[in-house]
């Protein structure tokens, strides 16, 4: 005996949590666009609210018991220990848990928004720059997960204006730019709105991103 | 304060009275340990203690779900029912007397003498059957009756409150258990009651004899027993405020059928009185169709039919609790069968089927063992031969109490990990092989399978 469980066994209970939190996402995100709000104009912590409002109200959450926290902190040792600033402590949007006695296991997603154009928001008469939002994307989506500051998750896109096909292009022409031509957007198939990129070497070699049009 | 708040809060609720042939002292089981979501803990309202002492995590869960639903109270308004506690003799502490003759008419029932579902005519008394001793003595005092010439008739009481409740069709509702049960009863015949019985009466004899079910259900009973702020902790009585928040839904073809048991219930004890008589197929229907009422799944069916014959068995019973007994092979059998049942459907993949196989346990055994198998096929439940197994379970056995302080022990389960196989050891004692335990072992391990890396 080897007091191991097999590791594919293992594998595929991971896939199985993560894919979970992403149905949960998806059926809110169809559900937020039935609903008919317009939430074009919304800061990203709104349009997540939202989402994690659905998906609260959904019965497979329950079933599931998975937990759903917005804007939840990521305390290191060092905050606990009072060596860093815990003001100063990372938050990300959304953090999906469940428990069972003493063990809790965590998914993350960190939202970004998106657009192909500037655009002027008609409430606030505020122009939103296009290009300013991918490079935020990449900088501090991307490579926070990359870079391990943030954990276990993907990133969600909200897209606000413009095409998705175009808005990927327009990500990856900043990523070539910067020399990081492997780490592209791809296409996946496993779900909708599902994208990949690659980070070989990093805290995290496959990123996933779930590209929401809300335009 | 510990430098980092974990999100859950260590819970123990140890049943002192199980006993273990290794040792002596309390021996606590890892399943009496509970972690409970700090921030529920922290809620000054919540019922989470009460719950967590008696059930699980699962409990809590069904609990809060029921307690979105209208409550009793609120159907008793929508129908506008009157509802009200019965009367009180006089006591020392009776300053005005209420004077009534037309209640000091009324036959009387004691509240022992209230049956469940129905209560015959047959079990009525007189309002001085239930007057005690000292009570008699201040009545006589009251009505000037001298020397021992006896009390004949009572006509005053310290308080009475709605008058209505006493007059049929009404619906009673003791706030004593009877034979560990809750007690509804529908009654066809006026009567008068005490105050610890709760009356009901305006409403059409279906609504009365449908509520009178529903608060005899399995449904009620895990409800109450789980939230009462007496049962499990001093005595075992249901307070009127918990009655009135018994969840409820309304819908009436189910009252129908539950009307349609009741009357059943009513011709089989009103053909067979005086001799007591099973009931327990009708109420076992009546059981089911609360359920429906409830839109209850199959987990949460079995949770609570678990919890009634486990927790609630415990409860009452102690040590000779049904639940402390060793399991049967077809119980097993159904615990591999739901364990692996809910792995499968939890990994819902083709590439991969959860088998179990169960160890062929008999009685002297201290521990039993299923074993798990993350397989490519789908194969039907297998038996191992005891000769093997057994040897090593009781050396096992001799490992499973952990000492925490003098006189104090952890029972501990054990999940042994080996390739595609997971073998689960626990006492050989029904409470922890029963179907919610195997829901609720596969949720651990799933979580433990999650955190492994």
């Amino acid at each position: 005996m080897n007091s191991q469980l097999n590791q594919n066994i293992i594998s595929l209970f991971k896939a199985k949590f993560e894919s979970n939190c992403i149905c949960l996402l998806l059926d809110a995100y169809t559900s937020l666009r039935s609903s008919g709000h317009q939430v074009n104009e919304e800061s990203e912590n709104n349009i997540t609210a939202q989402l994690v409002g659905f998906m609260k109200k959904n019965p497979l959450r329950s079933s599931l018991e998975i937990s759903l926290t917005r804007e939840s902190y990521l305390d290191s040792d060092e905050i606990y220990n009072g060596l860093q600033d815990a003001d100063k402590s990372p938050r990300i949007d959304i953090k999906y848990s469940v428990w069972s006695s003493n063990v809790e296991i965590e998914y993350y997603m960190e939202a970004k928004n998106l657009a192909e154009n500037n655009w002027i928001k008609i409430s606030t008469g505020a122009t939103v720059d296009a290009h300013k939002l991918r490079k935020r994307y990449i900088k501090t989506g991307i490579d926070n997960f990359i870079g391990g500051k943030y954990p276990n998750g993907c990133l969600l896109g909200f897209i606000l204006e413009g095409d998705t096909a175009k808005i990927i292009e327009l990500i990856n022409k900043i990523l070539i730019a910067e020399g990081r031509a492997k780490e592209e957007l791809s296409n996946n198939n496993s779900y909708n709105y599902h994208y990949i990129s690659k980070h070989t070497g990093t805290s995290m070699p496959m990123l996933k991103h779930f590209i929401l049009d809300l335009s | 304060m510990p430098q980092k708040q974990s999100n859950t809060i260590e819970y123990w609720a140890p049943k002192s009275y199980v006993k273990n042939s290794l040792t002596e002292g309390v021996i606590i089981d890892s399943t009496d340990i509970k972690f409970l979501p700090r921030n529920e803990c922290q809620n000054p309202s919540t019922q989470i203690w009460k719950i967590a002492m008696w059930g699980t995590l699962e409990d809590f869960n069904l609990i809060t779900k029921l307690q979105e639903l209208t409550t009793l109270s609120d159907l008793f308004k929508t129908k506008k029912l009157i509802k009200g506690l019965g009367l009180q003799f006089m006591d020392s502490t009776t300053e005005k007397p209420i004077r009534s003759d037309e209640v000091a008419k009324l036959p009387y029932l004691k509240p022992e003498n209230i049956k469940r579902y129905f209560t015959s005519r047959n079990e009525f008394g007189k309002l001085i059957d239930d007057v005690t001793e000292s009570s008699a003595l201040i009545y006589k005092k009251y009505y000037k009756i001298q020397g021992d010439n006896p009390l004949k008739e009572i006509k005053d009481f310290r308080r009475l409150n709605k008058k209505e409740v006493f007059y049929s069709p009404h619906l009673i509702i003791k706030k004593g258990l009877s034979d560990k049960k809750l007690c509804a009863s529908y009654l066809d015949k006026n009567c008068s009651f005490n105050s610890k019985v709760l009356g009901v009466a305006g409403g059409s004899k279906q609504l009365l004899q449908s509520i009178a079910s529903i608060v005899n259900s399995t449904l009620a009973t895990y409800y109450l027993f789980l939230i009462s702020s007496s049962i499990g902790i001093e005595r075992e009585e249901i307070q009127t405020n918990e009655i009135y928040g018994l969840p409820i839904n309304y819908d009436e073809v189910i009252y129908e059928q539950l009307a349609e048991k009741s009357d059943e219930i009513k011709n089989r004890i009103t053909e067979n009185f005086p001799m007591n008589i099973d009931i327990s197929d009708l109420e076992k229907d009546i059981n089911s169709i609360v359920f429906n009422l409830f839109s209850l799944s199959t987990k949460e069916r079995i949770l609570i039919d678990d919890f009634i014959n486990t927790s609630v068995s415990l409860l009452f019973d102690g040590h000779k609790s049904s639940a402390l007994k060793p399991i049967t092979g077809t119980e097993n059998k159904v615990y591999g069968t739901t364990i692996s049942t809910e792995l499968t459907e939890y990994l819902s993949s083709e590439k991969m089927i959860v088998n179990a196989s169960v160890f062929e346990i008999r009685k002297g055994v201290p521990l039993n063992i299923v074993k798990l198998t993350f397989d490519k096929k789908k194969r039907e439940i297998e038996s191992f031969g005891a000769e093997v197994y057994e040897e090593y379970l009781s050396v096992i056995n001799k490992y499973t109490l952990k000492a925490l302080a003098k006189n104090i022990y952890i029972q501990k389960q054990i999940k042994y990990y080996d390739g595609n196989d997971v073998y689960i050891i626990k006492p050989n004692q029904k409470r922890f092989w029963n179907r919610s335990m195997a829901i609720n072992d596969a949720r651990e391990l799933v979580s433990e399978i999650l955190k492994m890396s």
